[in-house]
């Protein structure tokens, strides 16, 4: 819920929406028992490589994090080595993308900056998909008070004004990249949690948890066994539409004084300090690079979000 | 958004064109809008205003003169209200209210005395009991957050205490005549009065003086200033986005240029942009890397002053990182200042080399015996390895994200130390966790602040650096404690001879060349800009005196 | 209906309360004092600062234990005061009314700017699926919020008032003169265009996937099989379902909105509730964050309430 309002970025609570839309529908069962086991991930992998956005932002976020992880071996300067002698100088051929306001090389700082933004996207994003898959599976499968309990939780959560308590809790443990997954991850559960309580409750019913109960299987086999692989594809959406939300996060924290400490180099950093008039009229290279890098992350994680929900979508015909 | 007007289009369920009239509606009143904004953005130009646009440049919560202040208040504060005594362009102290101020010999007795025909707003005379009370409201701890800034009056332990309903240090002996008595010797009295001024106008005491002084500080007559003596008189409040004044009519210094002139709150794009759309015509403190940009727009003007308040790292003096002299000096010679004031602040600003340059009036300077630390990191680190740094030391360095400039002079400095071998790790804080951290006096090893003005007397820098003022008890933040500085400090205080009390800032200042107490990594210049249309504007080095000659601004087509 | 609504109005109590409580622990951990905060430095001046700032502490009730500040907050709550700034030194309740006038009129404007937008074109998308339009739209609408937000929002700075100079810079209003709707429109438009441009992608998406559900449903066939125009069935039948997921986002996204536009405020100098509530967590402004993030909450549960129940008022298969 956090994007739209502060850094833009497809909601989750559209995905919950979309996907509680089609799991409301009563004549949809999911992975259903009439199936070979197999061949739904086939079709759906089948489906994603029709979707040509989705194989193109996907081939994009491998580069990137490519590049991310190679960063300290080809990045070609030291990201934080301040140079005052080459202050601001436009790109050339030894300096590609140019030099910022502390002489620091901004393709080197591109490239460590992108370890920050695609951390903050991944574990961010995974992390609250796990807190949500997690309590979800209780709720959905054990109901009762636990049910009640988790839900009241995502009520609670949900009713926070999310961007100030972010800002509120980065505020009091400090600003950095821990931090920033923490509050993410703290914040952002409650969409898939919910998705996964109502695709649980309604595995539950189907006959065969109902027979594999009867002949004594227990509750945690039960729920790994025949829940997690229903689960799992709805999750996968949210997780990938709240990382692309994690990125923008990111950069509006910086913008509020609230990112990563510096000088650590950040997408959203660089671009915070690219945020004057003189530096968007007089010295593009600096607000380019990170601007870029950011929109096309974002817009990468987003279709390859879009190329698995319709991946997934059992309404989608081959 | 010219989604809005897609062309018409046949569906798999359409036969005919789907075009809803609410659509086509919408489309017009949003072309309507947009049209009425490009014809009348513009014509708001270039026609002679009689009502100025101007910039705070800080917020202000309120106008009243004792609650805790920033900047912005003290700005419309002297557009309203006269300060007693307030520093010029020149640091010189100067007077719209006073003929005279002066200090006896012994510098233990003030008399002020009044310009005649001063005259308030509503036609009453300005008198000596109208200082005689504003001076007593303003000097009483329990209701006024600045009363401690000035050396104690005679009487004013009587007056805290409760014993006394007035401060017997203060008196009128005729209706022009203000005497103060003071407790201790002080040659600093009047220039630090001069710089509260902004911060404490001259009250009426026809209208406020039979207000208990305990609840003058809640007195509606702060919300409105209902009568006040300045060029201008507020007009309208509207918290958080700006304050709007019309011409007093009776100002006893002439006639005001403008109707009305509006103060906004406006943030350092907000302001460049406006000033370039010509929706303000004043924009004030303008970023040093802006400056070019500015230059371009045509019909404005650019206009600068040296700087009174060096920006600066405040150091942890009170751990043991940095006891030996050596490390203090060596951070001054690893961090390339004049590259910082070359490059990232456009040259717009001195450089302090030794250290002290601007950090006090030129007369208070040695010239001679002084050490300049130019940018030598070779030496910054033998300075290092001579104090037996420890090159593993982890050290904390407190961040305030803040004006562009500075964020990137931070950068730059802290790179350059690092690059040394003093390994600082930056944490950004917010001025709540900054004070919070100063205040434990441990956690920390340096940080950034800007200072106060330092050119107007010697004494302003000395009180930064006083043992009994560490913070959180007094303004010093960098926990610098040397008492023979100290005594040297104090002993300038007794005695209004200029060439005595030289003498006394030379031996401490050459003390404060060899040992650095704080960083002093430059002194920005205060830069304005302006339609060129605006006359009369003299820039001020002191940040709180923008606006205290808007009296003479006018407009000339 | 009525029964709902109230056993609604009763689970909120308890929640409302959880929220309170936790809010007012996050707010007393933020660190630093917010007494010191008050006076600058450079105005301390040793016994005299100490003296002042004594009294302070005891006129915020900051000198109190923890549990008896929050029963007397909750008491200026229950008075509808919302207590006392630390640093404006007014009520909260008139803070607030100063700024919700202003964050309303830039919201709401957004949100129905982007509403208004998003169904027909989210509408002709569903119809036209995998056409030139739909792309298009798609596209534009993923573009618009793969920018952050502020970037975009200078960028409009730069080409509309710098550029072209058709349109103020930023603030609400010319000031000095009356003002008028031409005035208000005017500065109106930059910063609810922006704000429109993130909202409007992902309603666009939302109407065309949602279309798509309702126009594979039998009864929609039917009515086109049975003659009805298919102008009427798109509006009569499938655009009424198809919008009732848009209800249940906007009911979480409004009051979100409402205290979640900092970034949008700030770099179009709009005054508003983000930017007071920003400025009272970097000046640990207790009372003001504590009533926002309060007036959020209870939004948030009046919100899914209406949109619970306009739900089942568009969708009379829903019954409360």
């Amino acid at each position: 819920m956090t994007g739209e309002a502060i850094g833009g970025g497809m909601g989750a609570d559209e995905a919950a929406a979309m996907l509680g839309g089609h799991l409301a529908g009563p004549e949809e069962t999911i992975a259903g028992p009439g199936l070979p086991s197999q061949s739904p991930t086939r079709i759906a992998l089948a489906r994603f490589r029709r979707h040509r956005l989705a194989v193109a932002g996907l081939t994009v976020l491998v580069v990137l994090v490519v590049l991310a992880l190679l960063a300290p071996l080809i990045a070609p300067f030291d990201p934080n080595a301040v140079d005052l002698a080459q202050y601001r100088r436009p790109p050339t051929g030894v300096h590609w993308l140019g030099t910022d306001e502390a002489g620091r090389d901004v393709l080197s700082r591109l490239m460590f900056g992108a370890r920050v933004s695609l951390t903050v996207g991944v574990v961010a994003a995974v992390s609250a998909g796990l807190i949500g898959l997690v309590l979800g599976l209780l709720a959905g499968f054990l109901g009762g008070w636990v049910d009640a309990l988790v839900m009241r939780l995502t009520e609670v959560v949900l009713s926070f004004p999310s961007l100030v308590v972010i800002i509120l809790l980065v505020a009091v443990i400090g600003p950095s990249i821990t931090s920033i997954v923490a509050v993410i991850a703290l914040f952002e559960w409650p969409i898939g949690c919910r998705i996964v309580r109502q695709i649980t409750r309604v595995t539950k019913e189907t006959g065969f948890v109902l027979a594999a109960r009867s002949v004594g299987a227990s509750n945690l086999r039960l729920m790994t066994r025949h829940t997690m692989g229903s689960v799992i594809s709805p999750l996968t959406v949210v997780v990938t539409l709240l990382s692309a939300q994690a990125i923008l996060l990111e950069a509006a924290l910086s913008f509020l004084g609230l990112g990563v400490n510096p000088p650590q180099a950040s997408w959203g950093g660089m671009l915070r300090s690219a945020q004057s008039l003189t530096v968007l009229s007089d010295f593009p290279w600096l607000w380019l690079p990170p601007g870029i890098a950011i929109a096309i992350t974002v817009l990468s994680i987003n279709f390859v979000g879009d190329g698995l929900r319709d991946a997934f979508d059992p309404r989608q015909e081959m | 958004m010219t989604l809005c007007c897609g062309g018409p289009s046949k569906g798999k369920y359409m036969k005919r064109t789907v075009r809803p009239r609410w659509l086509a509606i919408l489309c017009v009143v949003v072309l309507g809008l947009t049209g009425a904004a490009c014809s009348s953005a513009k014509s708001t130009n270039n026609k002679a205003p009689t009502t100025l646009h101007t910039v705070m440049s800080e917020e202000a919560d309120d106008l009243n003169p004792f609650t805790p202040t920033l900047q912005g208040k003290s700005q419309i504060l002297s557009t309203i209200g006269m300060p007693m005594l307030y520093v010029d362009s020149t640091s010189k102290l100067t007077s719209r209210v006073l003929k005279s101020w002066t200090a006896s010999p012994d510098a233990k007795t003030i008399t002020l005395v009044l310009k005649p025909n001063i005259q308030w707003s509503d036609g009453k005379p300005m008198t000596s009991a109208d200082l005689l009370m504003s001076l007593t409201d303003y000097l009483d701890a329990k209701v006024s957050v600045n009363a401690g800034r000035i050396g104690p009056v005679v009487g004013l332990d009587a007056l805290a205490s409760g014993k006394a309903k007035t401060i017997s240090g203060l008196s009128a002996p005729d209706k022009s005549t203000l005497v103060i008595k003071l407790v201790n010797p002080d040659a600093a009295w009047l220039p630090r009065l001069a710089l509260l001024g902004a911060y404490w106008p001259v009250l009426p005491s026809h209208l406020l003086g039979n207000v208990p002084r305990a609840k003058i500080a809640t007195d509606p007559f702060f919300k409105t200033w209902p009568v006040s003596s300045g060029p201008y008189l507020l007009s309208k409040f509207v918290r958080g986005q700006y304050v709007e004044v019309t011409r007093n009519p009776k100002w006893s210094a002439g006639k005001a240029g403008f109707e009305k002139v509006i103060f906004e709150i406006l943030s350092t794009d907000q302001m460049t942009a406006q000033l370039q759309t010509g929706e303000v015509q004043y924009v004030y403190t303008v970023d040093p890397s802006d400056v070019d940009r500015i230059k371009r727009i045509s019909g404005v003007t650019v206009a600068s002053h040296n700087g009174v308040a060096p920006e600066l790292f405040g150091l942890n003096n009170g751990g043991s990182v940095f006891k030996d002299p050596r490390v203090r000096q060596a951070m001054l010679y690893a961090i390339d200042r004049a590259g910082i004031c070359k490059t990232i602040l456009a040259g717009h600003c001195t450089t302090p080399t030794a250290n002290l340059r601007q950090i006090a009036p030129s007369w208070a300077l040695p010239t001679t015996g002084l050490t300049d630390y130019n940018y030598d990191p070779a030496k910054a680190k033998q300075l290092l390895k001579d104090a037996n740094w420890d090159p593993n030391t982890k050290l904390t360095f407190l961040a305030r994200t803040q004006r562009s400039y500075v964020d990137k002079a931070v950068t730059a400095a802290v790179g350059q130390l690092n690059a040394a071998g003093m390994h600082f790790s930056v944490r950004n804080v917010t001025t709540a966790q900054l004070l919070d951290s100063i205040g434990k006096k441990t956690g920390w090893d340096a940080f950034w602040v800007s200072g106060a003005d330092f050119v107007v007397d010697p004494n302003e820098w000395g009180d930064y650096l006083k043992c009994a003022g560490r913070y959180p008890d007094g303004p010093n933040t960098s926990q610098y404690c040397d008492p023979a500085t100290d005594k040297l400090f104090e002993d300038g205080l007794k005695t209004t001879d200029q060439a005595a009390r030289a003498s006394l800032y030379h031996q401490a200042f050459t003390k404060l060349n060899q040992s650095p107490a704080e960083v002093y990594l430059y002194v920005v210049d205060t830069i304005v800009a302006y339609n060129s249309h605006l006359t009369g504007v003299t820039v001020s080095g002191n940040l709180s005196g923008g606006y205290w000659d808007i009296g003479q601004w006018r407009w000339k087509a | 209906m009525l029964g709902f609504v109230l056993r609604r109005l009763i689970i909120a109590i308890p929640v409302l309360l959880g929220i309170l409580v936790i809010a007012f622990v996050f707010v007393h951990l933020l660190p630093g004092d917010p007494v010191r905060l008050l006076v600058d430095p450079s105005q301390l001046s040793g016994a005299g600062s100490t003296q002042y700032l004594a009294q302070k502490r005891i006129e915020l009730g900051l000198d109190k234990p923890l549990p008896v500040q929050w029963v007397l907050w909750m008491r200026e709550v229950l008075t509808g005061n919302l207590g006392f700034s630390f640093q404006q030194r007014v009520p909260v309740l008139q803070l607030i009314q100063e700024r919700v006038g202003s964050t309303v009129l830039l919201t709401a404007t957004a949100v129905v700017l982007a509403v208004v937008v998003a169904i027909p074109v989210g509408v002709l998308a569903s119809l036209k699926q995998n056409s030139v339009l739909d792309y298009l739209a798609g596209a534009t609408s993923m573009l618009a919020i793969s920018i952050p937000v502020f970037f975009l929002g200078l960028l409009a700075i730069y080409v509309f008032a710098l550029q072209l100079n058709v349109l103020p810079s930023g603030g609400r209003q010319t000031l000095g003169v009356p003002p008028t709707l031409s005035d208000t429109v005017q500065h109106l438009i930059m910063p609810a265009a922006v704000l429109a441009a993130v909202l409007t992608g992902p309603y666009v998406r939302y109407v065309r996937q949602s279309m798509l559900d309702v126009l594979r449903q039998d009864y929609i066939t039917t009515a086109v099989a049975k003659g009805a125009s298919p102008f009427r069935v798109v509006l009569r039948h499938a655009l009424r379902n198809a919008l009732i997921p848009l209800t249940t986002v906007l009911a979480v996204q409004i009051p979100a909105l409402l205290a979640g536009t900092v970034v949008i405020e700030t770099v179009f100098a709009w005054p508003g509730l983000g930017l007071l509530v920003f400025q009272s967590i970097e000046g640990l402004d207790y009372p003001v964050i504590l009533s926002v993030v309060m007036m959020s909450a209870v939004l948030v549960q009046l919100c899914n309430l209406v949109a619970d129940v306009l739900a089942a008022v568009l969708d009379p298969r829903i019954r409360l």
